[in-house]
């Protein structure tokens, strides 16, 4: 038994030594291949892949590898092989991740590239979609589709409530959400004998991660908040506004108790009936979607209300399209190009994840516009907000760490931590961060 | 066939003449190749970017110390430098001890203990993204299995992975859970090893399990406990899969480890030269904590014998 | 027999059965999940068994995805590495047990001190160095560097200090060169020492992610856990996506599975191996 071991341990490693030449196929002088890198990796990354494998079947001359992985991990890669001119030829991020990629020279201005095309124009697009891709007057991505926050709500348990329209304000969400609330004993939040402890329905979700503090930063954009000083060097946050609009979100679930604490499965909260309302993206719709064809869920979608006065905004980020600098091969640009300007000409199946395009011919066309609770998000999305794009994006903004806005964010939404002073520390970690940057 | 190997003999330090000085080079070549080019190059290249302010891409660029007076006011690491010590110091006893008792509980003559010792098994073959996703499941505060069950025993259930003071016993259930089939197996190896004429003799002599267990089988198994011990501390210290998929280092700064705190720092923003700074600090607690258990271990031995 | 060892053993087998409903829970509810649809994963009800029982999810996983190969790279991958390391180690270890020669500690002090560094530091040198022959993305890049580990070695030497020294001292005075005594009267002893390296290798190669995430580009040589990551749900309300969990436990189950065959077919030798390593010593 040792002996066969033996030999099929050898023969494997003479397998292995020998497949690399084997398994990399060499490409002909007529195809160029693009290999094309994104973190989709739920439904609407299959709908990518089908997109891909519509394109190669119509392009036998360039063909194009889509690989997905989660973001983190597919960045992780990505700059370990810019580190060695081995960069994927696509890579799609969000417009607030391209400074710390551009910085490093990692990423190839696009305006020279683009120059004789006549889909991938500023006029062809969203200018909120657009500009984002503008960093230092260059443009550096091309915009793929825009994503917000919206306000899905249950339609039966508002007819039960004889509540007509999903709230628009901060007063209507609260009011409207005391109605929606209910606990084990049928009790309202301003009714006697309201048990917080024992509630079987909240009005709407509250979120324990991330998007607290991308609504957070929605309502602070709306009472005209400042993050980062123009310099860019320090926080410029306004205190008071910003405990403000903190003080808002926490007050929905320990003062109001129209949403729930430490809550983390928002979209099945949201189907089981759990909460009334629910915040969350486009991206949710394809399940929501689903569960109506199952069990008859039935749901609609509006616009993320508008609590303070200043300006209406509401959290925002995109899909965006880039080419990287460290390439093996920089000659195969124009297909790339080629390519992005087909996927953007042809995205309106991309819509189909609950994606919203912005190349303005997909966008307006009827086929999205009516497609069942797209309207909402397509009404926001001028009024989009993204977080600031900087070099430092990572160090303040990551998801999954303990940077300065998430720690923020769970102490004040988890542990019922004073804003102000919850703020305040956000703010001076901000500033080091920031400074250290710049050394 | 089970023989007893004999114990060394000072002419067996003498046994070198009877294998040329080359030999054991020659013996070592091929591995040695294989550690220096994949292991201990990339190792020292990579802790000695300690010095730089590398960020991956592009060339490095000294900085003498800088990275390391920076470590000494950095808050976050010291939330890391904590959390991990207090995850290894609970951790480390904790499957030490249990996969110990494991192990002797599934070295009774029952039939059935396969199926124990593959059922405590199992979890280890898991990805830790897998074990992750599931345990986030199991520990969610509402609604998941954990707490539902704690419920209908009539105990509260806990805000495991949502509140700082709880977070990292949530990760400290989900370790356990996942790895102690491994320190089991290691100790049922052991057991294995301990005649079972010396648990007849002391039966004849009247002593009871727990005296079999207290002067038999604890003295007999101090080796293998010694490397269970030492590969657990090791672990443990730069325990991150779970963490990371888990809490990512939240509630707050609760749950963030040393080894997370390398990879964001080195990968997500793109500052490997203090990444390698940390990892230097990490790699010199675990030269302390080997020394100091190897020497622990000598005059244990040394001690036990006499 | 007694009433105090018949209520011993009662006793054993509760305790028993509990260990395993402990274990084994999770387990079953990853497995239950991935027979589920998605709309019956996304409620609050806890369901053991799946109203619903469906092959859907395992059907999305085949066809979607290059599943196949990635198991296919991973088999590989992960043979190729531990014969690798069973060679390397038991050639080294031998050295490091039996013999004298200088920097004999220092040697081994340094091998295991690599223990102590973790996997994201040496990541980018080696793919440096592979990128700079032009080896990234190949079975080599993978194979190799789990060439370099170390508990191999360690596992091996303990087992080499441990045996009877009878056996060579007979072949020696046969005349027979170290290699000879190494291959014919050692290694055969070994087996079971072999036989645990082997699965403690072969496992953590199969489950390594982070290396071969770095390593590998293309379907050709990405292997299981790189591959399945690409529909891996994150936690609940993470990404900026809906997730598919009933795939993501259906591609769970599948990579859990040839490492558990493995494990089971080769268990008992794994015991005999550990023991044989003398780890008392």
């Amino acid at each position: 038994m040792k002996k066969l071991g033996l030999k099929v341990g050898v023969m494997l490693m003479v397998l292995a030594l020998l497949l690399p030449s084997m398994a990399s196929a060499q490409d002909g002088d007529e195809v160029v291949t693009l290999e094309f890198w994104g973190g989709w990796t739920a439904a609407d990354g299959d709908i990518m892949d089908e997109l891909v494998q519509q394109w190669n079947a119509e392009n036998p001359n360039i063909q194009v590898t889509l690989t997905r992985q989660q973001w983190s991990p597919l960045f992780d890669a990505f700059v370990v092989a810019s580190a060695s001119n081995e960069a994927p030829d696509i890579l799609a991020m969000h417009p607030q991740e391209l400074a710390q990629f551009i910085v490093r020279d990692l990423l190839t201005p696009l305006d020279d590239l683009i120059a004789g095309s006549e889909i991938l124009t500023p006029d062809n697009y969203l200018e909120s979609a657009w500009q984002p891709n503008v960093y230092d007057g260059q443009l550096y991505a091309i915009p793929l589709d825009l994503h917000m926050h919206g306000l899905y709500y249950n339609l039966d348990l508002f007819e039960e409530a004889g509540i007509e329209a999903p709230p628009t304000t901060g007063e209507e969400l609260i009011e409207i959400g005391k109605q929606l609330t209910v606990d084990a004993n049928g009790n309202h939040p301003d009714d006697e004998g309201f048990d917080p402890e024992n509630v079987v329905q909240y009005a709407i979700n509250m979120h324990s991660n991330h998007h607290a503090f991308f609504q957070w930063w929605a309502l602070y954009r709306q009472l005209g908040g400042q993050l980062i000083s123009e310099d860019g060097t320090q926080c410029a946050m306004d205190i008071d506004k910003a405990a403000q609009a903190w003080q808002f979100l926490q007050d929905l679930v320990y003062v109001h108790h129209i949403a729930p604490q430490g809550q983390t499965d928002y979209l099945r909260d949201f189907l089981s009936g759990r909460t009334a309302m629910l915040i969350d993206g486009p991206w949710q719709m394809p399940s929501l979607e689903a569960a109506e064809e199952e069990t008859g869920f039935r749901w609609a979608s509006a616009q993320y209300p508008q609590v303070f006065d200043e300006a209406y905004a509401v959290w925002g980020s995109g899909h965006n399209l880039t080419l990287p600098a460290n390439v093996a091969d920089p000659e195969k640009r124009d297909e790339a190009i080629q390519f992005i300007e087909w996927l953007a000409a042809n995205s309106t199946q991309w819509a189909e994840a609950g994606q919203l395009p912005t190349y303005r011919e997909v966008m307006e066309s009827d086929v999205l516009t009516e497609m069942y609770g797209r309207e909402a998000f397509l009404a926001m999305m001028p009024y989009e907000v993204f977080l600031p794009n900087i070099p430092a994006y990572n160090e303040i903004f990551a998801s999954n760490a303990p940077t300065p806005m998430m720690v923020m964010a769970q102490s004040i939404m988890l542990e019922q931590a004073d804003p102000a002073t919850a703020v305040q520390t956000a703010c001076d970690e901000i500033t080091f961060i920031l400074q250290m940057q710049g050394q | 066939m089970r023989v007893i190997p004999r114990p060394r003999r000072a002419s067996d330090a003498g046994t070198s003449h009877l294998y040329s000085r080359w030999t054991p080079y020659l013996f070592l070549l091929p591995y040695l190749l294989v550690f220096l080019l994949f292991r201990l190059g990339p190792s020292i290249f990579g802790l000695a970017m300690s010095f730089t302010n590398w960020s991956i891409v592009g060339s490095p660029e000294w900085v003498g110390t800088a990275n390391y007076e920076l470590m000494q006011i950095d808050p976050r690491l010291e939330a890391a430098l904590k959390n991990t010590a207090f995850f290894t110091g609970l951790t480390v006893p904790l499957l030490v001890v249990l996969s110990l008792a494991l192990a002797i509980f599934l070295n009774q003559p029952h039939k059935g203990r396969a199926i124990g010792r593959v059922a405590a098994f199992t979890p280890y073959v898991l990805m830790s993204t897998v074990v992750g996703v599931l345990w986030t499941w199991l520990l969610e505060k509402d609604f998941g299995l954990l707490n539902v069950y704690l419920e209908k025993l009539g105990i509260d259930g806990l805000p495991w992975l949502v509140s700082q003071d709880v977070a990292m016993y949530g990760i400290i259930l989900t370790t356990v859970w996942w790895t102690i089939g491994y320190g089991m197996v290691l100790f049922l190896a052991g057991l294995q090893d301990i005649p079972t004429e010396l648990y007849e003799a002391a039966r004849i002599d009247g002593a009871n399990s727990l005296r079999l267990l207290r002067h038999i089988t604890l003295p007999l198994l101090a080796p293998t406990t010694f490397v269970v011990l030492m590969l657990t501390i090791i672990n443990s210290f730069q325990v991150f899969d779970q963490v990371y998929v888990m809490t990512s280092g939240g509630p707050g700064t609760s749950t963030l480890t040393l080894v997370q705190y390398i990879y964001t720092t080195a990968f997500q923003n793109l500052r490997m030269g203090y990444g390698a700074a940390v990892a230097t600090l990490l790699f010199a607690i675990l030269i302390v904590f080997a020394l100091v258990q190897a020497y622990l271990y000598r005059r244990g031995v040394t001690g036990a014998t006499t | 027999m007694s009433a105090t060892r018949l209520l011993g053993k009662v006793i054993w087998y509760v305790l028993l059965v509990a260990l395993v409903v402990v274990m084994l829970a999770p387990i079953v509810w990853m497995l239950s999940t991935s027979f589920k649809p998605e709309t019956e994963i996304t409620t609050i009800d806890i369901h053991w068994v799946p109203r619903t029982f469906t092959l859907e999810n395992y059907e999305r996983v085949f066809e979607r995805f290059n599943i196949l190969r990635w198991t296919a790279n991973s088999l590989i991958v992960s043979t190729a590495a531990t014969a690798l390391v069973l060679l390397l180690d038991s050639l080294a270890g031998y050295a490091l047990a039996r013999m004298q020669f200088a920097g004999r500690g220092l040697i081994f002090g340094i091998i295991l001190s690599m223990l102590f560094v973790p996997v994201q530091i040496t990541v980018v040198p080696l793919f440096l160095m592979f990128s700079e022959v032009s080896l990234t993305d190949t079975y080599l890049a993978l194979i190799l560097p789990v060439g370099a580990n170390v508990t191999g070695v360690f596992l091996m030497r303990q087992f080499f200090l441990n045996i009877p020294y009878e056996l060579e001292d007979a072949a020696r005075v046969d005349g027979a060169s170290t290699l000879r005594i190494w291959w014919s009267v050692v290694l055969p002893l070994a087996k079971p020492a072999l036989t645990a390296v082997a699965i403690v290798t072969f496992l953590s190669t199969w489950n390594s992610f982070f290396w071969p995430l770095i390593a590998t580009r293309t379907d050709a040589s990405r292997t299981l856990p790189v591959g399945i990551a690409q529909f891996m749900s994150l936690r609940p309300g993470q990404a900026q996506g809906a997730q598919a969990y009933g795939q993501a436990m259906a591609g769970a189950v599948i990579a859990a599975l040839p490492p558990v065959i493995v494990f089971y077919m080769l268990q008992r030798y794994f015991i005999e191996g550990i023991s044989m390593t003398g780890i008392k010593g």
